[in-house]
């Protein structure tokens, strides 16, 4: 029975538009959280599947000995694909001519992800048995010879390689790469016990098993095993996924806060619609059971009827995006259930813990009611409210980011928004007290009322202000990581790297460059040096104090050293001065943070079994994601002069131009050219997605703010409604009424503003500290923007239902339900 | 005070004299923080929110000044609205009966606020009728209505009150209104005086 009146009563208020309101709201946050959830899985998966290309894999894991079979049984049991590989540096010969290489020795698996790119295409992905396939840098450095010696075998140089799908990112592999057979390593003898060399094994498969391949393996390693996945290391293609995922993220977090904020207005005002039927219903003898019964029916009804619309919305939503896409990253397909459920649990969840409290208050409604009609439940204790709010909106943001850091700034932001709203509503009630109707002009009319109706008006100043927070914090994230990007990839960013270019040569190249009109970065000596030793005490690696050594941390690896007169573009001192005498070097801020080093210290250097020593004149940050040159240190030129070094530059290409590279093989064939064209695409691709992901944000926070924001009105008209008739009745002409609602609201929506700004400078800070490393910065031009357009906006909304309700005659206005 | 059954009795006297709270706790809406009240032999003191809703579902009723219909629900379903909460098996048709009683069989689709007044009002009688209860409670019934309506929607209250032998406790400030009921009661800061016990007029 309480089922059929559920449903009807349901029904007949679906028809007649009282639900609307509450409804939109539960469908805007269903829909903001599935929509977005699918935009950034859709992301990572197609950012993933891409960037496993750059390592031929999904995870890698590098041993310099043969790793534990048993690792790998587990792999083969959770259904991956394996690739085993071998890495070690050689000679190779050819007559006369012998040149140091880089082998790659692997199976028939490799490469998992990704293809080999060769000059001329080849019948199999992977050399044929004893087969070599090179770079086209060694062709040039043996007089391109038919095969090469390599320890007691002879290979035939069967195809030039281009590019290797793992051939990574490193600028400065010396010595050109050659791949072979696994099985043919044995018969050449160069691969002894204790020779070093680095075993790779490489693992593709779904994501849930490598996560589980993940917990097994991981633990298992040694000091010296490696594990790699796509977002490890400094690679500019991770660093902007997890900013765009960390993005999003927030996002859809802020637009469930709102959302929620939107859910929890329209509930309240819902039950509070409700009160006088659940008087009636106790009254006719409804027993307690019967009134949950019936509202808690109602109520799912409405979260099923919102959770739904959501839903079909989120799946309209996706179909309008994925046209848009850039075509491979359309083409990926995420698993769709998790956004679905994660809209149907923000759905449920929200629409339960935000309408807790009213619920609860409607359902202590006295009987008594009927006869008294300012009878309201007074059992309920008013904390639980704010307490059930956050919870929820903890809960909601947790399961959402699985981010703790991003879920308490949220959910601080909301505490912080809430004691400033206290305070606020503090300081009106008590200007409050003793205020009369004061008519006589709109000014003083509505600040009267603003003061007479403290209480409800600080309610409203939650509406308002959270809805500005949330529009400011995201307009202002969604500007500024959008400015870092497109700063970080102008059109003509550097899509070809020139290393190794010996002294002698870096005239002619530039004068080639030059005739073909390209313009190109400047051109750095490189040297390669170990730190050794920071005011004179010796550096020890990581590794090293792992295994119990005591000393300071140094860099466990050579580094590329280069010496400049000028500070290279894309730098900046954050300290100290660019290196103005003999023996000085500019330290990169994030190595100087990490070694603890300062302006004046003193390192050595080890460059070619000599010691040098400089002092630290500046410490500088580096744009790492420009892909131009950058160098943790630059020394001054004499501190370098004495050693032996070869150049590298980077410049933009066209693709059109693209017949200036072989020239360019042709020219100087011992000079390593690098393309990174595909990853400045795929960058490309990623920042694509991502803009139209912030514009979609923007737009749901626009919407779920007018929603917060027409509710909010709504509700304080309803209380302005009863005044105006009276006011109206007793001869208040229209434009005094009309003014003084108006400027009521204006000075709403101005403190709103005001509110709005502290709060997102505080959020912003802690978000651009904390999680996504951008630049602070003031706005200062906020301060007065925002209260004026909040003043704006809110009169507005406050004239629009004001003028509808002064359309009414007196007699009309009176009658009117409150 | 005692209220025979069947009886009708009309409760009189100014604004804020006490005759609401008075109706609250006849009705059991209300508890007395001392006294005796029984209904039908049965005490009300003591007992809790729970009981005296179930006290309310078997045996009383109400129409009140401001109609209190669901404004979402049909007239039909308003009236339908206490023999559902009872579980009693044909609301729909009873309730259709109820209107057709109070001359509304043309309205049964009609919402709240597409009737008038009077219709409204008429709408509350039948609701009020349609579970037998064995007290009828009127709170200014007739309060929101013109002469012509009030004196139509106050004919049929009693006709039907006399139809199903119910006991009527009415309260107002409309004398004429008072005077149509076996008993007035009249209400004065708070004490009760009987001022006339007459015929039923009506």
């Amino acid at each position: 029975m309480e089922w059929q009146l559920a449903w009807r009563l349901f029904n007949r208020e679906l028809k007649q538009g009282q639900l609307v309101l509450i409804i939109l709201a539960l469908m805007l946050a269903v829909l903001s959280v599935t929509g977005l959830a699918r935009v950034s899985e859709r992301l990572q998966v197609a950012i993933n599947g891409q960037a496993s290309k750059f390592i031929a894999a999904d995870r890698i894991i590098n041993s310099p000995q043969p790793l534990d079979e048993a690792i790998l049984a587990e792999s083969e049991e959770l259904g991956l694909s394996l690739s085993r590989s071998l890495q070690f540096n050689s000679m190779v010969y050819a007559g006369d001519a012998f040149q140091l290489v880089t082998v790659r020795a692997v199976d028939d698996n490799y490469p998992l992800k990704g293809t080999v790119e060769l000059s001329a295409p080849q019948p199999n992905k992977t050399p044929l048995h004893h087969q070599l396939w090179y770079e086209s840098r060694l062709a040039g450095l043996l007089n391109h010879p038919p095969s090469v010696e390599l320890g007691n075998s002879q290979l035939a140089m069967s195809a030039e390689i281009l590019r290797l799908p793992d051939g990574g990112f490193n600028l400065f592999a010396s010595s050109p790469v050659v791949l072979m057979r696994l099985d043919d390593v044995p018969a050449t003898g160069v691969v002894q016990p204790g020779s070093r060399v680095t075993y790779l094994y490489q693992f593709a498969g779904d994501s849930s098993a490598l996560e589980a391949f993940e917990e097994y393996a991981k633990p298992k390693l040694t000091s010296s095993q490696r594990w790699v996945d796509i977002q490890s290391g400094n690679s500019p293609v991770a660093s902007a996924v997890k900013r765009a995922e960390r993005f999003l993220l927030l996002a859809s977090l802020l637009g469930i806060a709102l959302a929620c904020a939107a859910i929890g207005i329209a509930a309240q005002r819902y039950c509070q619609r409700h009160y006088d039927v659940v008087a009636m219903l106790k009254t006719f003898g409804a027993s307690a059971k019967q009134i949950r019964w019936l509202f808690g029916m109602h109520l799912l009804l409405v979260t099923c009827v919102g959770v739904v619309l959501g839903l079909f919305g989120g799946f309209l939503l996706d179909m309008a995006i994925t046209p848009a896409l850039p075509a491979e990253i359309a083409a990926y397909d995420a698993p769709i259930w998790r956004p679905v459920l994660l809209g149907i649990a923000t759905g449920f969840i929200s629409a339960l813990m935000f309408s807790a409290f009213p619920l609860l208050k409607l359902l202590s409604v006295p009987p008594l009611r009927v006869l008294q009609r300012q009878l309201e439940s007074s059992s309920i204790s008013n904390w639980l409210h704010p307490l059930l709010s956050l919870l929820a909106m903890a809960v909601l943001g947790w399961l959402y980011s699985r981010s703790l850091t991003l879920t308490l700034t949220v959910v601080a932001s909301v505490v912080l928004l809430g004691l400033l709203l206290a305070l606020m509503g503090y300081l009106l009630v008590s200007a409050g007290r003793s205020v009369g109707m004061k008519t006589s002009s709109p000014v003083a009319l509505a600040l009267a009322g603003l003061r007479r109706r403290a209480r409800q008006n600080s309610v409203q100043l939650v509406g308002f202000s959270s809805a500005l927070v949330l529009l400011l914090t995201i307009l202002a994230l969604r500007q500024d990581l959008l400015n870092e990007w497109q700063q970080q990839l102008p059109e003509n960013a550097p899509n070809y790297f020139l290393v190794n270019i010996a002294p002698e040569e870096v005239a002619p190249l530039e004068a080639f460059i030059q005739s073909h009109r390209i313009e190109m970065t400047d051109v750095y000596p490189v040297i390669r040096g170990r730190l050794s030793a920071i005011n004179g005490e010796e550096v020890i690696t990581p590794e090293q104090q792992r295994q119990g050594e005591r000393g300071r941390i140094g860099i466990s690896r050579e580094l590329n050293l280069t010496w400049r007169e000028t500070l290279p573009p894309n730098n900046k001192i954050m300290s100290g001065h660019f290196n103005e005498r003999a023996n000085e070097v500019s330290v990169e801020a994030g190595v100087a943070e990490r070694l603890g080093i300062g302006l004046s210290d003193k390192l050595t250097f080890i460059i070619d079994n000599q010691k040098v020593d400089v002092e630290v004149a500046s410490i500088r940050a580096v744009q790492w994601e420009t892909l131009q040159p950058n160098f943790f240190m630059i020394f001054s030129k004499e501190a370098l002069a004495p050693f032996m070094y070869t150049s590298m530059a980077s410049f933009h290409l066209e693709p059109e131009q693209a017949g200036v590279i072989l020239d360019l093989i042709k020219q100087f064939p011992t000079v390593s050219i690098i393309d990174v064209g595909a990853m400045i695409v795929q960058l490309r691709g990623i920042v694509a997605q991502v803009s139209l992901a912030l514009t979609l944000v923007l737009v749901m926070v626009v919407l779920a703010s007018s929603l917060v924001m027409i509710a909010q009105t709504e509700a304080g008209m309803a209380s302005r409604q009863k005044e105006l008739a009276v006011l109206r009745t007793f001869g208040a002409s229209g434009s005094l009424l009309r003014w003084s609602t108006t400027l009521e609201f204006a000075i709403l929506g101005a403190v709103s503003g005001v509110l709005a700004v502290t709060v997102s400078e505080f959020a912003l800070w802690i978000l651009k500290t904390r999680v996504f490393e951008l630049q602070v910065s003031a706005h200062f031009l906020w301060w007065w923007l925002a209260p004026l357009s909040g003043a704006i906006l809110v009169a507005c909304l406050g004239l629009w239902r004001c003028a509808g309700l002064l359309r009414k005659s007196c007699g009309d206005l009176l009658k009117l339900e409150v | 005070m005692e209220v025979k059954s069947g009886e009708s009795v009309a409760i009189l006297g100014p604004s804020g004299s006490g005759k609401s709270t008075l109706l609250g706790l006849l009705a059991a809406l209300d508890s007395p923080t001392e006294g005796e009240i029984s209904l039908d032999g049965v005490s009300l003191v003591g007992l809790d929110e729970e009981q005296k809703a179930a006290l309310r579902k078997q045996k009383i009723s109400f129409i009140f000044q401001s109609f209190m219909l669901v404004d979402t629900l049909t007239a039909l379903e308003n009236v339908m609205l206490p023999a559902e909460l009872s579980g009693i098996k044909d609301a729909r048709a009873k309730a259709t009966q109820m209107l057709q009683r109070v001359g509304l069989e043309h309205r049964l689709g009609h919402l709240p606020k597409q009737l008038s007044g009077g219709e409204q009002q008429r709408v509350a009688i039948a609701r009020a009728f349609i579970c037998e209860p064995k007290v009828l409670f009127a709170d200014e019934p007739t309060g929101n209505l013109d002469k012509h309506n009030a004196d139509r929607v106050a004919d049929m209250l009693f006709a039907m009150n006399r139809e199903s032998s119910t006991t009527l406790v009415l309260v107002t400030h409309d004398l004429t209104l008072a005077k149509r009921c076996r008993r007035q009661l009249e209400m004065q800061d708070g004490k009760l005086f009987e001022i006339a016990t007459e015929q039923e007029a009506g």
